[in-house]
């Protein structure tokens, strides 16, 4: 049985069960409402993000499923890695997206509720940041700098245990 | 992209991403906080600084608590609080070997002495160690003191400040309660106040670099004994209100009763230990002669209460380790850790905690780091255990104990206490050899195959008294943390216990055979259970975990357990069907030899005597002994160990001996050497119960050893052969042996009480011991199934085949009586037809003279209907008698009026026969059944209809119909009528009449 998914722009997708159920919030609204030939709007997604979306679920489908309900805290120490991304993933992630996309996809995938696609996002996001001086970050993501020099000069002391690590 | 977009909160980013695809273009500012706290988690330690340089919006987020949740809970230490997963808790450090040294002590006694005089004091904890100063991360509390002294230097905000101090001496104080350090660690806390206040950072950061070079041992003790002997009237109550108001203003009365509060936290922990086991253990439990610390670590719980953020809590875990880690950059075994750390315990601590440091990826070049400390916890680890090995080996307990607690601290300890499991001398133990079983049982004799279970359980008890001896070294070797205990005595099991078992089992399968293997296996079962709960109950008060060990009891059971209730079952079964042959054959032997000596129960007393001395009988076999299967229940903690496992062998042997000896009673009291003994046996329904009785206690204590939740349908299963024997097997056959033999009654000629049908005798004693079986059966039910079982579930085996059975001896009895009712009514009309001349009533002379006695066949009748009531008054119950009276009474009447009509009856004959029916209403009324008297009065009344002279008299009496009762039907009338010899005369009389009446 199909499931049929308009994004915001009214465009349909057409997938299987398996796929779609890597969302948890479709899979559970399925549950719920049990098979249906209509198709399930998602208001917060545009056409372009879902078929990306789409994309990496259809090469997960067969993975088996996180736990349901997985404790934010019980992360292993391994997914605390930022460069530990699978190959595909990372090219998926590369393929000719700006930051925009990057974060349409991170928004998506907290709204459809794919825990391993935020998570992929969210260390994509990290390895950007990665290395990098708050300047070079400012730059990267457009960000204002809001302190006064002697503010941030008060950070970088409150966090030296930190940084020279 | 807008710049302006990196301004917008946590609500502007939200409702952006709420918004439409179309809106303007996505940053990471449109992500709402959650998720930039997630990528941020995702962040090594160090770029965290950066981004918290980035923008204010940044720089709460990089702050946040949820960034280093996961990062804590990477070091051991749980968000929650709830519990110390993992069994080795993070942040502990009980150390056995340092005390506190004299002048320290005695501080600490007169400190602790003086807080339990404070209002809340009883609420302290028995141990003083909360107290101790000495310790390596104390320093913290001194310098957040200098901290909190000089605070116009301080370069944080206040108010961050003072959270700082709480919760630095929260944490400081937790490590206190589970850290005792060695005198030198004091020193350096003592050097941390002396540091200028200006150097705060620096001391907070690296708090051991403050070296031990300083001659000040006993300062910070000092301090902790100043700030105990100033007033602090309401400690109850500040620590209560510093606990709940972190941020209120802290002066120095309340920095000491924050100090304080850890006194109940330092409680909390100590219930934390390993989870479950300890939970039965109390936190004071004396080990070794010194008291068991504060060991689980469950900190979040009060660091949250007393204000201590996450990233507070990790920059403190942090800033201590991470000096240590990078060392290991260029170092191994000459890393700082083993020069700043001199106990081996303390070592293991730092170790581990940076093996969790590592594992958790905060630095970016962990990779190699991970790698240099691996290799120096397993080189580290080798020497502890080489070190524990020879101190084993000299038997040296306090170093065994030095190395055993620093194995544990390191990495839980398991190949230590593997370590000594595998040089234990329990195994090499010589004194029962499993290949020496066989030789060891006696030669002969009946008890022989018991001797096995006998053998097993003084195996257990040596065993378990060998373990208890190790449970004491245990107890001074291991942390109870370890569980050191449950391993030994699980390996006991696996390898010991299980290969004694087995041998034993073979032994009793090839050489004893099926019963006694499954008695064995029965006790076998029994004395693991027993073993691990009285271990359980060590005097060394050592925890262990007996749910654990008996599940691996479980396990070592289970290739003999999987069959066990199909053995037993078809075990039981060949003994019903050996007990059944056996009885027959007795019974043909009897037959041949005994001649029909039948004696049977004359009167009802004796019959109730009878009765009550075959159940009394039946009871005292039955319930003697105290059943195996009540001791499933009665096992509960008590500690009499050696009496139960000797309880369990006397109990056992009873069982199978008594009956042994109680036999021939039996066999005197039960069966009657008579002839019901060929149908049905007391005796051998006794054996099949006993048989069942036995099983069902040995399936009650494997099934409830096994699997608790299946003793219902097993006892149902054990019950339920036994009714299934004793009902079709065997009172089935009986009554229809009787039964078919009554159907082919011979009618006797014989006068007196013979002439009562042994066939129906017989029959009637049957349903006689019928009964006893059922009561003996429901005895046996009430007392040792039913409690086992849910009576209410109507659709139960054993509800159902108990209706069964019951329902089938009701047929059963129902369908003899009435065969032996037709043999009765067979015998009187055989009687009658015999004894009853024509001349009875149609005296050939008119005018003889009557003698005024019934005739030969009427006393005939009577007698047969005398003695038959007389011994069935003996053998069958009463309310069964009424039924077959009432029965007898209706088929008599019709065979006497058929006897009437079969004779010619004169009017001087007519005065003989009102004599007979006088007679036999005589007898109705001895009968005691109502509805029969009414009917032998109708019968009374016939003799009339013969007496009268033809015309008005007679037609008045054929047609007063009330006077018959509605007995007899007024064609019936005239059909006896039709017997008088004057019929021919008077026929027109009585039938014209009617006609015209009709």
């Amino acid at each position: 049985m199909p499931v049929i998914l308009q994004a915001s722009d009214g465009q349909q997708f057409t997938i299987s069960k398996p796929v779609a159920e890597r969302s948890m919030l479709l899979k559970n609204m399925l549950d719920d409402v049990g098979e249906n030939e209509q198709a399930i709007p998602l208001p917060n997604v545009s056409g372009p993000i879902l078929a990306a979306v789409i994309e990496y679920c259809e090469h997960h489908k067969d993975e088996a499923m996180p736990a349901a309900d997985e404790d934010d805290k019980v992360f292993e120490a391994s997914k605390k890695k930022p460069d530990d991304i699978d190959q595909w993933d990372a090219d998926f992630m590369k393929q000719g997206k700006g930051n925009e996309e990057l974060f349409e996809i991170i928004l998506a995938a907290n709204y459809l509720d794919i825990k391993p696609l935020l998570d992929l996002g969210c260390k994509t996001v990290a390895n950007m940041i990665k290395g990098k001086t708050p300047e070079q970050i400012r730059e990267m993501f457009n960000i204002e700098n809001d302190f006064t020099p002697d503010e941030e000069e008060q950070i970088r002391r409150e966090n030296e245990w930190a940084a020279d690590a | 992209m807008a710049p302006a977009k990196a301004k917008k909160g946590a609500q502007a980013a939200a409702a952006a991403a709420a918004a439409a695809a179309n809106t303007p273009p996505k940053t990471i500012a449109s992500l709402p906080p959650d998720l930039i706290i997630r990528t941020f988690t995702f962040l090594p330690v160090a770029d965290l600084s950066a981004v918290a340089r980035v923008s204010r919006r940044f720089k709460i987020l990089a702050y946040n608590d949820d960034v280093y949740d996961p990062k804590l809970l990477a070091l051991g230490i749980t968000g929650d609080g709830s519990s110390s997963s993992g069994g080795a808790p993070a942040g502990t450090l009980a150390n056995p070997d340092s005390g506190t040294d004299d002048a320290d002590g005695g501080l600490v006694d007169m400190l602790s002495t003086r807080l339990r005089q404070m209002p809340g004091g009883d609420m302290l904890p028995a141990s003083t160690k909360y107290l101790e100063t000495g310790t390596l991360w104390s320093s913290l509390v001194d310098t957040d003191a200098a901290a909190l002294a000089s605070s116009e230097q301080q370069t944080l905000p206040a108010a961050e400040a003072k959270e700082n101090n709480v919760s630095a001496v929260t944490e400081a104080a937790k490590v206190d309660s589970a850290i005792v350090a060695s005198p030198s660690a004091a020193a350096t806390a003592a050097a941390s106040i002396v540091v200028p206040e200006g150097e705060m950072d620096i001391s907070m950061d690296a708090p051991i670099e403050a070296s031990s070079d300083e001659d000040l041992p006993d300062a910070a003790s000092k301090a902790a004994a100043a700030e105990a002997s100033s007033p602090a009237p309401t400690g109850g109550d500040a620590a209560a209100a510093a606990a709940s108001t972190p941020s209120s203003p802290v002066s120095p009365q309340q920095q000491i009763t924050s100090t304080l509060t850890i006194a109940k936290p330092a409680l909390i922990i100590g219930h934390g230990g390993l989870q479950g086991a300890s939970g039965k253990t109390t936190n004071t439990l004396s080990v070794g002669g010194f008291k068991k610390q504060a060991s689980a670590a469950s900190p979040s719980a009060f660091f949250r209460g007393s204000g201590k953020t996450g990233r507070e809590l990790f920059r403190q875990m942090f800033t201590q380790l991470c000096p240590y880690f990078l060392d290991f950059r260029k170092r191994q075994k000459d890393s700082k850790v083993f020069k700043d750390f001199k106990d081996l315990s303390q070592v293991a601590v730092v170790l581990r905690k940076l093996k969790l440091f590592s594992e958790a990826h905060f630095i970016l070049d962990c990779d190699d780091i991970h790698f240099a400390i691996e290799t120096t916890i397993e080189w580290f680890e080798s020497m502890l255990l080489g070190q524990f090995e020879r101190a084993y080996d000299s038997k040296n307990i306090s170093e065994m104990q030095r190395n055993a607690w620093a194995a544990y601290n390191l990495n839980g300890g398991h190949a230590c206490v593997q370590l000594f499991i595998s040089k234990n001398p329990v195994f090499f133990d010589p004194t029962f050899n499993p290949s020496l079983i066989s030789s060891k049982l006696p030669a002969g004799g009946a008890a022989v195959g018991y001797t096995l279970a006998d053998d097993f359980a003084k195996f257990s008890d040596y065993t378990l008294n060998n373990c208890r001896a190790q449970a004491r070294i245990i107890a001074r070797v291991f942390p109870p943390e370890a569980d050191a205990l449950t391993s030994f005595v699980n390996k006991v099991f696996e390898d010991s216990v299980a290969e004694y078992l087995s041998a034993v089992l073979a032994a009793a399968k090839e050489r004893e055979g099926v019963g006694i293997y499954l008695h064995t296996l029965a006790t076998g079962i029994h004395c693991c259970m027993q073993f691990a709960d009285y271990i359980s109950a060590n005097d060394a008060a050592v925890p262990v975990q007996t749910d654990k060990l008996k599940a691996s009891v479980v396990a070592l059971v289970k290739p003999y357990t999987q069959t066990y209730m199909k053995q037993e079952l078809e075990f039981m079964s060949s003994k019903f069907d050996k007990e059944l042959e056996k009885w027959a054959n007795r019974k043909d032997a009897k037959k041949k030899k005994a001649g029909a000596t039948a004696k049977y129960i004359a009167d009802q007393d004796q019959a109730q005597a009878h009765k009550r001395q075959v159940m009394n009988t039946m009871k005292s076999i039955m319930f003697a002994p105290v059943a195996l299967g009540k001791m499933v229940t009665g096992l509960g903690g008590n500690n009499k160990v050696k009496p139960h496992l000797q309880s369990l062998l006397d109990n056992a042997e009873p069982v199978t001996t008594l009956p042994v000896q109680q036999e021939d009673n039996v066999t005197y009291h039960l069966d009657d050497d008579n002839s019901l003994n060929g149908l049905v046996s007391l005796e051998l329904c006794l054996h099949l119960m006993h048989t069942n009785k036995e099983a069902l206690g040995r399936v009650l204590v494997v099934t409830s050893a096994t699997d608790p939740t299946k003793i219902r349908t097993n006892v149902e299963k054990v019950f339920c052969a036994l009714l299934s024997v004793i009902g079709p097997n065997h009172i089935k056959p009986a009554f229809d042996t009787a039964i078919s033999r009554l159907s082919t009654a011979k009618l006797s000629d014989a006068q007196d009480e013979k002439a009562v049908s042994p066939d129906s005798l017989q029959f009637f004693e049957l349903v006689h011991i019928a009964d006893l079986i059922q009561q003996m059966v429901e005895v046996y039910y009430q007392e040792d199934v039913k409690s086992w079982i849910d009576e209410s579930d109507f659709l139960a085996d054993i509800v159902v085949d108990k209706k069964a059975f019951e329902r089938l001896l009701d047929d059963c009895v129902a369908s003899g009586m009435d065969k032996a009712i037709q043999v009765l009514v067979n015998q009187v009309d055989y009687i009658l037809l015999v004894e009853q001349k024509k001349e009875d009533f149609n005296p050939p002379e008119k005018d003889v003279v009557l003698d005024l006695k019934p005739t030969l066949a009427c006393r005939r009748v009577i007698d047969c209907l005398n003695s038959h009531a007389k011994i069935l008054y003996g053998v069958a119950e009463k309310n069964t008698m009424e039924v077959f009276f009432g029965e007898v009474g209706t088929r008599i009447f019709n065979v006497i009026c058929k006897n009437i009509k079969r004779l010619q009856i004169s009017q001087t004959g007519a005065m003989q026969l009102i004599l007979d029916l006088n007679t036999f209403y005589t007898w109705s009324t001895t009968l005691r059944v109502s509805s029969v008297k009414k009917m032998f009065e109708v019968l009374k009344e016939l003799g009339n209809l013969f007496l009268a002279d033809g015309g008005d008299e007679l037609r008045k009496l054929v047609h007063d119909l009330p006077r018959y009762q509605g007995q007899l039907r007024i064609e019936e009338v005239y059909e006896l009528l039709a017997s008088r010899t004057d019929y021919k005369k008077i026929q027109k009389y009585v039938e014209t009449k009617e006609c015209c009446i009709q």
